[in-house]
């Protein structure tokens, strides 16, 4: 580097590439997976993007041995607990496979924690998984 | 050569200054678990009023020590302790999902009063329950194992520095070994920049206020669990709705020991109420007053998500009033009045409950001389009442205080208490906090250490009831809303017991 102009450009660079990289990482959009157990079943849940607005809910189901769980459909509700707000009871459709299960155009109206409430019913009994999500606007 | 002296000359105090700066700077980082103290909490589980002590956690994965303080009266036995965890986890981070027991212990009381320890083991950041089973009855405690953070100013610190350092080290290369100058300028203002990125953050450490915490504040998601500070815009307002109490039963045999049920309700969405916080050193205080004037304070057992449970025997038929404390994540302890209350049917069992004390006068209660100094109080206008238990500092911090009044009315002289708590306009809980409310007296009630309210700094906690030091003599400062005559209990804690004072107060017009 021969000049100060060169060396001011240089840092300029680094400086943007800082930027760059600050806002890139900060990513609240991306989606989010969360594995909250009960005793007897795992979920993994996961929004396709944490913020506010329609969302796609995927949920996959196991028991604690891993085995899916079977059944055509998963009833579930999104509550706010903040705004004392529930959803009506909606429901998530086996579609790839055993245990799969997804739910599209679930409305998040606002920001906050919202839960995900999810009821599981086997042969055991009444069984219930609150899945707790950050949700941004 | 005279550039070199120059640059020495700069980057020899500038070297110094950052070391100072990086000694200096590491006290005031929020790094660490700030919001882990110890967590006492008050449980009735069965015939036992016990405390559990949750003793600060210091390292994760690590140990969590327990100690169970059985009361004056409890009978021995072994307990049966475990945790597992309750919140959401990452797939990826290997370890099984909650929601199952990943540690077990035991405790043994022997029946005489006094701390019992016991050592768990937590594996994870996050939500947590500790199950206390008694064989007949067990109670979930919901607990936070809190992880290390490093807020954003915190990492601009450790950033800021670390640029300066290593422009620092180019400097030196380029000027030394490659004789470079003129890249100076640059080198040096990245160096400037990186220490004025470290100062700004390290002077914002300190005074920028906490992200929300999981667990006290907010529920624990995935994303807050790893960075607190992600996300959510801080708004100050976590505040939930209002919680509904709803008794299970509301009928008893008297003199039986009968398990009474417990639903607490969210009063917006009618869901079960499972964000429970503990509030003064419990999770639900449960207060009820009998036909005769007796007086329990219970501390129900959370046996499920938004279900609580206690054991009470009812000495006489007739109505009890009953009444909950509580207080929901995010803020906002809440009285809940049970519409309901009890009804006892059978015959009266045991003495009946003692008088309540109307005057300046003293009593033996539980064997220890108790004295009151009740004053004449104006509706509306501040007035004190002490107590003095024994004549030596050994009470012991009940529920985080030294003593706790709880007021009911205005109610008719004598009769039935019971109903006329039901139906009693006022019914408050008071807390005995300072020594200026005792030396307010003027009446030879000296002044007495007191208890500390606040938690220090780096996780250090408060006393707990195991510190047999305060009192005598503590005071109570309450504005009575309406005249009339009410009736009062002011509970202390003295030998791992707790001693019910009744009063009766007579509140006049202004």
């Amino acid at each position: 580097v021969k000049s100060p102009a060169a060396a001011v450009a240089i840092a300029l660079g680094v400086l943007i590439a800082g930027v760059v990289w600050f806002f890139a990482t900060q990513g609240t959009g991306r989606p989010v997976t969360a594995v909250v157990g009960s005793a007897r079943h795992i979920v993994t849940l996961t929004l396709g993007s944490p913020r506010s607005g329609d969302q796609t809910v995927t949920v996959q189901v196991t028991d604690r041995d891993g085995n899916p769980y079977a059944a055509p459909s998963l009833a579930f509700t999104a509550v706010l607990p903040t705004m004392g707000y529930s959803s009506p009871a909606m429901t998530a459709v086996a579609t790839q496979g055993a245990g799969h299960f997804t739910a599209a155009g679930v409305e998040l109206m606002t920001p906050g924690i919202w839960q995900f409430q999810l009821s599981l019913p086997d042969a055991a009994g009444k069984d219930q998984v609150i899945v707790p999500v950050s949700v941004t606007g | 050569m005279r550039m070199i002296m120059g640059l020495r000359r700069v980057l020899l105090p500038a070297g110094l200054v950052l070391t100072a700066m990086l000694t200096a700077a590491t006290p005031a980082l929020a790094d660490g678990s700030t919001a882990g103290a110890d967590v006492s909490v008050a449980q009735s589980l069965g015939g036992r009023e016990l405390t559990v002590v949750l003793r600060r956690i210091t390292s994760i994965p690590g140990p969590l020590h327990v100690d169970v303080i059985s009361h004056a009266g409890s009978p021995g036995g072994v307990l049966r302790l475990s945790v597992s965890p309750t919140g959401p986890g990452n797939p990826s981070a290997g370890r099984p999902a909650s929601g199952v027991v990943t540690s077990r212990g035991s405790v043994t009381l022997s029946g005489t009063p006094g701390a019992f320890p016991a050592v768990l083991t937590v594996d994870r950041a996050g939500p947590w329950e500790l199950t206390v089973d008694d064989g007949s009855q067990l109670t979930r405690i919901p607990f936070q194992a809190y992880g290390q953070v490093t807020s954003p100013p915190d990492k601009a610190v450790y950033a800021g520095f670390s640029v300066a350092g290593l422009c620092l080290l180019a400097g030196l290369l380029l000027v030394v070994l490659l004789g470079r100058t003129r890249w100076l300028a640059v080198v040096a203002g990245g160096m400037v920049s990186g220490i004025a990125v470290a100062v700004t953050g390290a002077i914002l450490s300190a005074s920028l206020p906490l992200p929300p915490q999981p667990g006290t504040q907010v529920d624990s998601t995935v994303q807050n669990a790893t960075d607190p500070y992600a996300g959510l815009g801080r708004t100050g307002d976590y505040s939930r709705p209002p919680a509904m109490l709803l008794l299970a039963g509301t009928t008893l045999p008297t003199g039986t020991a009968t398990t009474v049920g417990l639903r607490v309700a969210d009063a917006a969405t009618g869901l079960p109420v499972d964000d429970v916080v503990v509030h003064d050193s419990a999770l639900m205080h449960l207060m009820i007053v009998g036909p005769g004037g007796g007086f329990w304070h219970l501390h129900p057992a959370r046996i499920a998500p938004g279900r609580f449970a206690f054991t009470f025997r009812a000495p006489q038929p007739g109505h009890y009033a009953v009444t909950a404390e509580l207080g929901r994540r995010g803020g906002g302890v809440q009285m809940l009045r049970s519409p309901s209350g009890l009804d006892a049917t059978g015959n009266a069992t045991g003495a009946a409950d003692p008088a309540p004390m109307t005057a300046n006068q003293s009593r033996a209660i539980d064997g220890t001389t108790v004295q009151v100094a009740l004053p004449i109080p104006v509706a509306g206008a501040p007035s004190t009442l002490r107590v003095r238990v024994g004549d030596a500092a050994v009470l012991q911090p009940w529920l985080g205080m030294l003593g706790h009044l709880i007021v009911v009315g205005p109610m008719p002289s004598g009769g039935d208490t019971g109903n006329a708590a039901q139906g009693a306009a006022v019914w408050s809980h008071a807390h005995a906090m300072d020594s200026q409310t005792v030396m307010a007296g003027g009446d030879g009630m000296a002044m007495e250490p007191m208890v500390p309210m606040a938690a220090g700094a780096n996780g250090e906690s408060l006393p707990d009831e195991t510190v047999e030091a305060y009192g005598p003599t503590v005071g109570f400062t309450f504005v009575f809303p309406l005249p009339g005559i009410y009736r009062a209990w002011i509970q202390v804690e003295r030998r791992f017991g707790i001693v019910t004072v009744p009063v009766q107060i007579t509140v006049v017009t202004a």
